[in-house]
């Protein structure tokens, strides 16, 4: 499964931290601002342009430090998590073909 | 047909096209001296009313007057004003935004001050007032800066600091105090946010709440305070970054163009970097306005 953010989601710096704060019409989705740590608005910003979960993986690895495998699991976590709180969606990895 | 007037905030003058033209009575005359905004009239868009009615709201020159609030802050952030939901207040010619939620209480702390120093506090604007961000150079020595956080459950007083780094008062240190100890007010010279640039002036708005308040004429804005409800009456000083989500929460805006939305988070951030920021926690009035009273004013 791969993921791309929410039309209508907007980043931006608020008080030196990177937040995600939804549109009037993402509203409906997601009601609150969601602050971003830093790797995490890397990873935004990579779902945004289209890069997939298992391509960011090394990214990931090399500011973490961690493995593969937990570089995976987290990324999976980060993404569902988003998905539950309305501010990224699915996308199926038939639609990648 | 939209019924065309001008309306002025914080000195400039916007055309404004209504889809009521009783809509019209809710807004003072415009100011001559004011400076004129060319352009696209201010007005809500079909999109706009679409969005609103589908949450039940009335279609009547009421609401167009409520929902121009939003219109309007959007409009003004091009010039480098908003609209911050809050009851502001003036104090010794200065202002103090009490902000939160509807319903958190603050109108009713605004009451108590007036009622425990009668003719101290005026009210500039009741719900929404418009914040001028006017770009300055700042001395060190100029604001003020919360140097404890107080906190009064039943008849117990503690006092701590939380930015131990900028404490002007070396008499505050953390540890209980004994009750009714005399709680130190903050020093009125300090160190200034490196980040701070902006002078910030609060002006009167058409948007005074159900009380109706104003009166009290624009002031600059020395500090910000954020309201909510809890088991304890509490005050603290935050720092930008502690009261920027919610801060943000309160600004008044149509939430519709992701340049808006850009430009009311640096606006945000900064009103955060000029003036001092406290969280005040009430349980029960008056006691928690007494609290504000002793530490803030």
């Amino acid at each position: 499964m791969n993921y791309q953010p929410r039309p209508g989601i907007v980043k931006t710096t608020l008080c030196g931290m990177q937040v995600l704060i939804p549109s009037r019409e993402a509203s409906a989705y997601c009601g609150s601002i969601q602050r971003l740590p830093l790797i995490w608005s890397v990873a935004w910003e990579a779902f945004s342009n289209g890069m997939t979960v298992e391509n960011f993986i090394p990214i990931y690895a090399a500011f973490t430090k961690k493995g593969t495998e937990a570089c995976r699991e987290n990324l999976e976590l980060f993404c569902r998590t988003m998905v539950e709180r309305g501010f990224m969606l699915e996308v199926p990895e038939e639609a990648e073909a | 047909m939209k019924h065309l007037i001008d309306v002025t905030f914080a000195g400039l003058t916007f055309p404004c096209a209504l889809r009521y033209p009783e809509t019209a009575r809710y807004f003072p005359a415009p100011d001559p001296a004011a400076s004129r905004v060319e352009g696209e009239s201010v007005c809500l868009t079909e999109k706009d009313w679409q969005f609103y009615l589908d949450t039940d709201m009335e279609d009547c020159a009421h609401t167009e007057f409520s929902l121009l609030t939003a219109a309007f802050s959007d409009a003004l952030m091009d010039h480098d004003r908003m609209i911050l939901h809050s009851v502001a207040l003036r104090w010794r010619d200065k202002a103090y935004l009490i902000a939160a939620r509807s319903g958190a209480g603050k109108s009713t702390q605004a009451r108590c001050l007036q009622e425990l120093r009668p003719g101290e506090f005026g009210i500039i604007c009741g719900d929404r007032p418009i914040l001028e961000f006017r770009h300055s150079e700042r001395s060190e020595e100029s604001v003020p800066i919360p140097v404890a956080a107080h906190s009064v459950r039943h008849a117990a007083i503690a006092c701590h600091s939380e930015r131990s780094e900028e404490s002007a008062s070396p008499s505050c240190s953390a540890g209980n105090l004994p009750a009714r100890s005399p709680v130190p007010k903050p020093s009125p010279l300090g160190k200034v946010s490196p980040q701070a640039t902006d002078e910030v002036i609060v002006h009167p708005s058409p948007w005074n709440g159900k009380e109706n308040w104003y009166g009290a004429e624009a002031a600059p804005l020395a500090g910000l305070i954020l309201l909510e409800r809890g088991d304890e009456n509490r005050l603290a000083a935050l720092s930008p970054r502690e009261a920027a989500i919610r801060t943000y929460a309160q600004l008044i805006q149509l939430c519709s163009d992701s340049a808006k939305i850009k430009k009311a988070a640096e606006l945000t951030t900064r009103l955060l970097n000029s003036v001092p920021i406290w969280q005040l926690t009430t349980f029960q009035v008056p006691d928690s306005t007494k609290l504000l009273l002793e530490s803030v004013f």
